[in-house]
């Protein structure tokens, strides 16, 4: 107790206290204390600055309140049961290396056993790996007594001590979703759960194998970490594991204050391509003739007005800061945390940088997410950073072989970056050479290869669904076929922090029977736009509406693939009353059609009910470059309401007017084919300076066109109506009823064909059993009719095969004569159809001659066959019977009495 | 009618007969109303029968200038005659006439049906330019010889044909005479004959018949095919060249127009071998020379079009914009008329005969709609105007800019080829001294020794003298010089004055362009004030009419 109480004067964590309290083995408490107090120094010096003690001091400093906490248990000055457990602990906790190599046998972990030798014990290499480890860290604690303990060697699922160098495992896995780094990460990181650390500054108690991380779907972030770099390495990326200290959010894994990764999809817009016009002949601007001060004054005026608004804005972004700033953490800088770095230089990476391997998002090496860095290792070798890190990780030289800056485990490690010296042929140096490149290298990694079943891989998430919590953002993710509806990801946006107030959803869908593969909704204005991929029957690809309003007469926008459609259209619009259409490449030419409905309600008459009565129809042309510009129609106007027909022809090279044409139409009761033509009901204006006009003929007979077309468009439209509501049911229809799809080359998903499969191996199986079965006797029967005797007499023997013989025989004989039979009915009947044909042929219509000779050809293959059959069953019933007398003679029931019998 | 014979008296057509027959021919219904109602006129009208009228010359259609379909049926007509003009007709029927030959066809290109059927024609000809054939019956003539049919091979579009009742279509038995295997042997594309289907089996019958004239036939045709081929070609070429001003340069032309009038140069070359070798090596030399013309001429035309392009491009680009904005004045006017005027206009007149208003308060409401209609049919004026004055200096300024930019590329092109045929003046000279010099010693070798030497007959009068032998080589050398310079000037001449042309047109065109749009504004704004005149009055005698009863 007494040295409990002094110790504790001197050094303040519980660690300390704890490391001291354990010092029974002489040696070994004296180096304990010698890295304790190494491990306290950070603290200590605080406290010096601070001035004072750590007593008097604590309840002052709110800072060091985590502090206090650990200290009062120090406080009470409880005595601690020391125990082998609690040893453990200290020197887990202060990266002290075991040289002890304990016997495991029969190791359970998670249901897990039967773990392979290099799970449950050190190599003599890993063993002298160990001790050098060991080595180095003491050598180090003396040089650099102020550092935290190293993060060198940690226990596995089994409890045995590894070091972290041989945890990884390079792992090249062949599957598409995981050959870049940024797929592998973000990968790793929707594939593994992330636990945050026990004990948040102190470095972890076990590091389990890259394999049992991915078969646990689990782990911390060092587990996480080495998982990663396990598969980078593997498909070639120079990536290292980092153990060193990141922010609370990045420990936790809080993603609440970074923005989503996911942008917002926005829609592509065409960039009309202005033609340059080169410069020689280009057309000089007017002069302009506008003052120039009054425009200064209205910019004067703008700008102020921007100046309010760009302060408003100011205050709001300052606002949104205040509140998405980082809560105070009085662990700053001290929470460990381990993450990759990857270097320049492999692959396609340009730049060095960090990946977070718990979120898969890359970050530059001046991120703030990071505070230090104690260490850095890959499967070849290990090295400490021994740079400042308090201005930031991007003041950092990154050059590991600078030994001032790192300090490596290993000499010469890894290979490849040793410059070999070419040795000459008869150089006597040589041997000594060979010897200076002998030295110890980093053992073969222990863990077993990571293995990602392919659907698992395909499930991506622990529980094939996964939810994150972005800034403002909530994004949900689903493997595909988890969710019934083809969900697959599912981001929703807030515009508050707290995430009350929706703005916007945005789901994507795959597999879907018809094949939306996107939506949006805008909370707002409660707009839905969803996107289809090509190959609908309708060949719709987008169709925006609102969802408080889904009826046939709601405003809406569908587009159409026209490429695929033959009228080419491309767009509907419908917006109250006008429902307006775009076509492309179509044969009239026309582009665009609107329709006006009336705004009276729907007609009364039953018939009518459905349909809104059409006030107007606009239809417009592109130039039809054969006509005239003055014949070619370019906006068409039916004015059904007025009874009216407007006509506007294309302007000319030049010309800055254009011809139109009205009609008014005739009374019904004059209409049809006696329509007389009255030239007052038309009037019109003529571009063309020096035309005629037109003759009565000419524009009775343009009128005539126009009222035929008229109703060719009315039917049109009416049709479209049909169907726009049949599109509208059969979207409803697929919303409730959402089918999926599955590729026939899908194993996983496609459980039809599985189980077709299944069945399809089951019966050959079966198939090949009966096969085996096969041996079937022959004389049951027989046998059966002699009461199943267990041997039989000669004569019996003698009875049995010969009853046996003449009745195979028997058998033989009708079958020919049954064939013989089918064939003569058949040519027969051959021939009276023959004869009949040619009775009747003259008077046969097309189709019963063509039947004739269909029925005919058939009968004929009938007979081809039977002949076949015919001919074989001779060729083969001579040896087929020869087959059944060896039968007989060799079988076990005769052979005996026959052969006794003959003797 | 009483006098039969009168009716039957023979005629000729005139505008009493045209009219007549229209008249007859009016098509039914409402079409039919409208016609009569306005009549034809005469130029328009497309299709016209003539038939048992006793015709007998055929003349006075020139009236009818867009037939497309002409019968002239039982008639006399002896000559076919006076069609020239009636470019657009696609059908002709001259069948139960007495014509003896097929002529003055020729400017009748579009004729696809032409029906002959019992005249007094002998053979098949005079058709040449009707290649767009497609039916030809020429039935009941007197066509002798089947060679005849042959004729008929130069009609790719000929599917039907009837020549049934001629004398060499007499007899059928002898199937080498028989008419209907001969015609599907010598005329593969053709579908019905006496407008029957030729079968498959008739047609190889037929091959096999007449396979070895057939052959024959073909041989001499694809020789004649192949002429007009390169013959075309060439002439295609030479358009194209001509446009880069060197035409037939890039052959021996121009070494081909010198020796051609130079009986002297021509005979010098009798001389001997040295001569000989002297000529080929100049030919040469003169054909590089050309074809180094030719290709600055190609490079040189190039580039003038890239010029031209981009200036037509940019000279598009400011009308249409120009031509855009003015449109919108003209829409924007054009909707206020009619979405406000009018309606006010409208509103007014029905307020005056519901007696809401009195006739001033009228007049004085319709006084101030007018003065804003006016208002606003000035501004668009304005507007437009000086849309139509801006662009019009604007094309202006571009268009002496491109006629600047283009003469400095005409320029350069005439001082590389002036380069080009210095060297071929300088090669002139150096041959022609040469060639002296060979003369010379040629002459004197054979004033030397006159046996051993054998003078050609062509060279016996130049070679009396010395002098004559100079002045010889004097008139040889300035023919080739002259030659040379003509070609030199006709190139530079032509593109100068193709540079010329083109400058004029694009200002005229661009006057014209301009002359027209102001027409057309004011026009147009006439127009809109005619509408709105006949409306603001119309409701005053709409008025007044009403006040009367």
């Amino acid at each position: 107790m007494s040295l409990d109480q002094s110790v504790a004067e001197k050094v303040s964590t519980d660690s300390v206290k704890r490391s001291l309290t354990g010092s029974k083995l002489e040696q070994q408490s004296q180096e304990i204390s010698y890295a304790s107090r190494s491990s306290s120094v950070p603290v200590s010096l605080r406290e010096q600055q601070s001035g004072e003690g750590i007593d008097e001091d604590a309840p002052e400093e709110p800072l060091l309140s985590y502090i206090q906490m650990l200290d009062a248990p120090r406080e009470l000055g409880e005595p601690i049961d020391i125990t082998i457990d609690y040893l453990k602990q200290i020197s887990d906790e202060l990266g002290l290396i075991k040289l002890c190599w304990p016997d495991l046998s029969n190791v359970t972990f998670e249901d897990r056993s039967n773990f392979p030798e290099s799970y449950l014990k050190n190599s003599n290499k890993e063993k002298l790996l160990l001790l050098y480890a060991e080595n180095f860290r003491r050598q180090f604690c003396y040089k650099y007594p102020d550092r935290k303990p190293l993060f060198l060697a940690c226990d596995n699922e089994c409890g045995m001590q590894k070091m972290v160098c041989t945890t990884i495992r390079p792992t090249t896995l062949s599957y598409s979703e995981i050959c870049t780094w940024e797929k592998s990460a973000r990968f790793v990181a929707d594939h593994l759960k992330y636990e945050p650390l026990e004990e948040p500054v102190l470095i972890p108690r076990h590091l389990y194998s890259p394999h049992t991380t991915f078969l646990r779907q689990s782990g911390h972030s060092f587990e996480i970490a080495t998982a990663l770099c396990s598969i980078l390495i593997g498909i070639g990326y120079d990536a290292y594991v980092v153990s060193g200290y990141a922010i609370k959010d990045v420990t936790l894994r809080i993603m609440s204050r970074v923005a989503c990764p996911i942008e917002p999809t926005k829609e592509e817009e065409v960039k009309k391509e202005v033609e340059e016009i080169s410069p020689k002949y280009k057309i000089t601007p007017p002069t302009d003739m506008k003052s120039k001060f009054l425009h200064m004054m209205k910019q004067r005026e703008l700008d102020k007005i921007e100046e309010e608004k760009e302060k408003e804005a100011m205050t709001e972004r300052q606002r949104i800061m205040e509140e998405e700033k980082r809560p105070f953490d009085e662990l700053e800088g001290q929470r460990v945390h381990a993450w990759i770095f990857l270097a320049a230089g492999s692959k396609n990476v340009t730049e060095n940088m960090f990946i977070e391997s718990s979120t898969g998002m890359p970050h530059p090496l001046d991120t703030d997410l990071y505070s230090g860095i104690e260490s850095v290792w890959n499967s070849e070798n290990y090295w400490v950073n021994l740079q400042d890190c308090s201005h930031g990780l991007a003041a950092l030289s990154y050059d590991l072989k600078d030994i001032e800056k790192w300090e490596h485990l290993l000499v010469g490690e890894p290979l490849k970056w040793r410059v070999h010296k070419v040795a000459e042929i008869g150089d006597e140096e040589e041997p000594e050479e060979f010897w200076d490149e002998k030295h110890l290298d980093m053992p073969y990694p222990w863990s077993m290869k990571i293995s990602i079943p392919h659907d698992v891989l395909k499930k991506r998430f622990p529980d094939g669904s996964k939810v994150t919590q972005f800034k403002r953002t909530i994004v949900e993710e689903y493997a595909p076929f988890v969710c019934m509806d083809g969900l697959v990801q599912k981001i929703t946006r807030y515009t508050d922090f707290a995430c009350t107030v929706l703005e916007t959803i945005e789901e994507k869908f795959e597999n879907r029977h018809d094949k939306l593969i996107r939506s949006t909704l805008d909370a707002k204005t409660n707009l839905e736009s969803e996107y289809f991929a090509n190959g609908r029957e309708d060949s719709v690809i987008k169709h925006i509406y609102y969802k408080h309003l889904d009826n046939v007469d709601a405003e809406r926008t569908i587009f159409f693939n026209s490429k695929a459609r033959f009228d080419g259209l491309a767009k509907i619009e419908i917006l109250g009353e006008i429902r307006t259409e775009h076509y492309i490449d179509r044969d009239d030419k026309l582009y665009y059609r609107q329709v006006v409905y009336d705004k009276q309600k729907r007609g009364q008459d039953d018939e009518q009910k459905s349909r809104r009565p059409i006030s107007k129809i606009i239809q417009k042309f592109l130039r039809n470059e054969d006509k005239s510009p003055f014949q070619d129609i370019s906006i068409r106007e039916f004015n059904i309401k007025a009874r009216e027909i407007h006509l506007k022809y294309h302007y000319g090279k030049d010309n800055v007017t254009a011809s139109t044409r009205i009609f008014i139409k005739p009374p019904i009761s004059e209409m049809g084919p006696d329509m007389v033509f009255r030239p007052e009901l038309t009037y019109g204006y003529q571009a063309e300076i020096g035309a005629k006009p037109p003759r009565q003929l000419q524009l009775f007979l343009l009128l005539e066109q126009q009222l035929k077309d008229e109703k060719v468009v009315l039917d049109s439209i009416r049709d479209f109506e049909n169907q726009m509501s049949e599109f509208l049911l059969l979207r409803a229809h697929e919303m409730a009823f959402s089918n999926l799809e599955v590729s026939v080359y899908n194993r996983e998903q496609n459980q039809e064909n599985r189980l077709g499969m299944l069945e399809q191996e089951e019966k050959q199986r079966m198939y090949k059993e009966k096969e085996v079965e096969e041996g079937i006797d022959y004389l049951a029967p027989y046998l059966a009719r002699l009461g199943n005797p267990n041997s039989l007499t000669f004569e019996e023997a003698l009875i049995v095969k010969y009853a046996c013989m003449d009745e195979f025989k028997e058998l033989l004989l009708n079958r020919a004569n049954d064939v013989q039979h089918q064939f003569q009915r058949m040519s027969s009947r051959i021939e009276m159809m023959q004869t009949w044909y040619t009775q009747n042929h003259e008077t046969l219509s097309p189709e019963e001659e063509a039947n004739y000779f269909q029925e005919v050809n058939e009968l004929l293959f009938y007979l081809r066959t039977l002949e076949m059959r015919l001919s074989r069953h001779k060729d083969l019933s001579v040896s087929k019977y020869q087959a059944m007398v060896q039968y007989l003679e060799k079988h076990p029931m005769l052979m005996d009495p026959l052969e006794s019998g003959m003797s | 009618m009483l006098n039969p014979c009168k009716e039957r008296e023979p005629r000729v057509i005139d505008n009493a007969l045209i009219a007549k027959c229209i008249d007859l021919q009016y098509p039914k219904g409402e079409v039919g109303r409208l016609l009569r109602l306005e009549g034809i006129p005469m130029e328009e009208i497309q299709q016209i029968r003539f038939e048992y009228l006793y015709i007998l010359k055929i003349d006075h259609l020139w009236v009818l200038k867009s037939l497309v379909k002409l019968s002239l049926n039982n008639n006399f007509i002896e000559k076919i005659e006076n069609l020239e003009s009636l470019v657009h007709l696609k059908e002709l029927d001259l069948s139960f006439n007495k014509i003896a030959k097929i002529e003055n066809l020729d400017s009748l290109v579009k004729l696809e049906k032409i029906t002959l059927y019992e005249n007094l024609i002998e053979v098949v000809e005079n058709m040449d330019q009707q290649v767009k054939l497609t039916v030809f019956s020429i039935g009941k003539n007197r066509i002798c010889n089947k060679e005849n049919l042959n004729y008929f091979r130069r009609f790719p579009e000929l599917t039907s044909l009837n020549m049934a009742g001629n004398p060499c279509t007499g007899d059928t038995e002898d199937p080498n005479n028989d008419i209907r295997l001969y015609v599907g042997a010598f005329l593969p594309t053709l579908v019905y004959y006496e407008y029957i289907r030729i079968s498959n089996s008739e047609r190889e019958q037929a091959i096999i018949i007449h396979d070895e004239a057939l052959k024959l036939l073909e041989k001499n045709e694809s020789k004649e095919i192949e002429e007009k081929a390169a013959l075309a070609k060439e002439l295609r070429d030479a358009e194209i060249h001509s446009k880069m001003f060197v035409e037939h340069l890039n052959n021996g032309k121009l070494f081909e127009t010198m020796y051609e009038r130079d009986v002297e140069g021509k005979a010098l070359l009798d001389i001997g071998e040295e001569v000989t070798e002297l000529y080929e090596e100049y030919k040469a030399q003169i054909l590089e020379y050309s074809k180094q013309v030719f290709r600055i001429g190609e490079r040189h035309y190039n580039s003038r079009n890239q010029e031209l392009d981009l200036f037509h491009k940019s000279v598009w680009r400011a009308k249409k914009d120009n031509q855009e904005e003015s449109i919108q004045y003209m829409e924007k006017l054009l909707g206020t008329i009619n979405e406000e005027l009018f309606p006010d206009i409208n509103n007014c007149k029905m307020q005056l005969e519901h007696d809401a208003i009195t006739e001033d308060e009228f007049e004085e409401k319709i006084k101030t709609i007018r003065n804003t209609f006016e208002d606003l049919i000035h501004l668009t004026w304005k507007n437009l105007m000086r849309l139509e004055v801006t662009l019009f200096e604007q094309v202006e300024e571009v268009n002496t800019a491109f006629g600047q930019g283009l003469g400095e590329m005409i320029n350069t092109f005439i001082e590389e080829v002036q380069g080009v045929f210095t060297n071929i003046r300088a090669a002139e000279v150096t041959y022609s001294e040469t060639l002296q010099d060979a003369a010379i010693r040629f002459m004197t070798a054979a004033n030397v020794n006159p046996e051993e030497e054998d003078i050609p007959a062509s060279l016996t009068e130049i070679l009396i003298d010395r002098d004559t032998l100079n002045n010889a080589m004097a008139a040889t050398h300035d023919i080739h010089m002259q030659v040379i310079d003509s070609r030199e000037d006709v190139l530079i001449h032509r593109s100068r004055a193709w540079l010329e042309a083109l400058i004029t047109e694009l200002v005229d065109e661009e006057i014209a362009r301009d002359r027209y749009k102001l027409l057309e504004i004011n026009h147009f704004l006439d127009i809109q004030r005619e509408e709105f005149d006949e409306l603001a009055t119309e409701s005053g005698t709409l008025y007044t009419e009403e006040y009367e009863i």
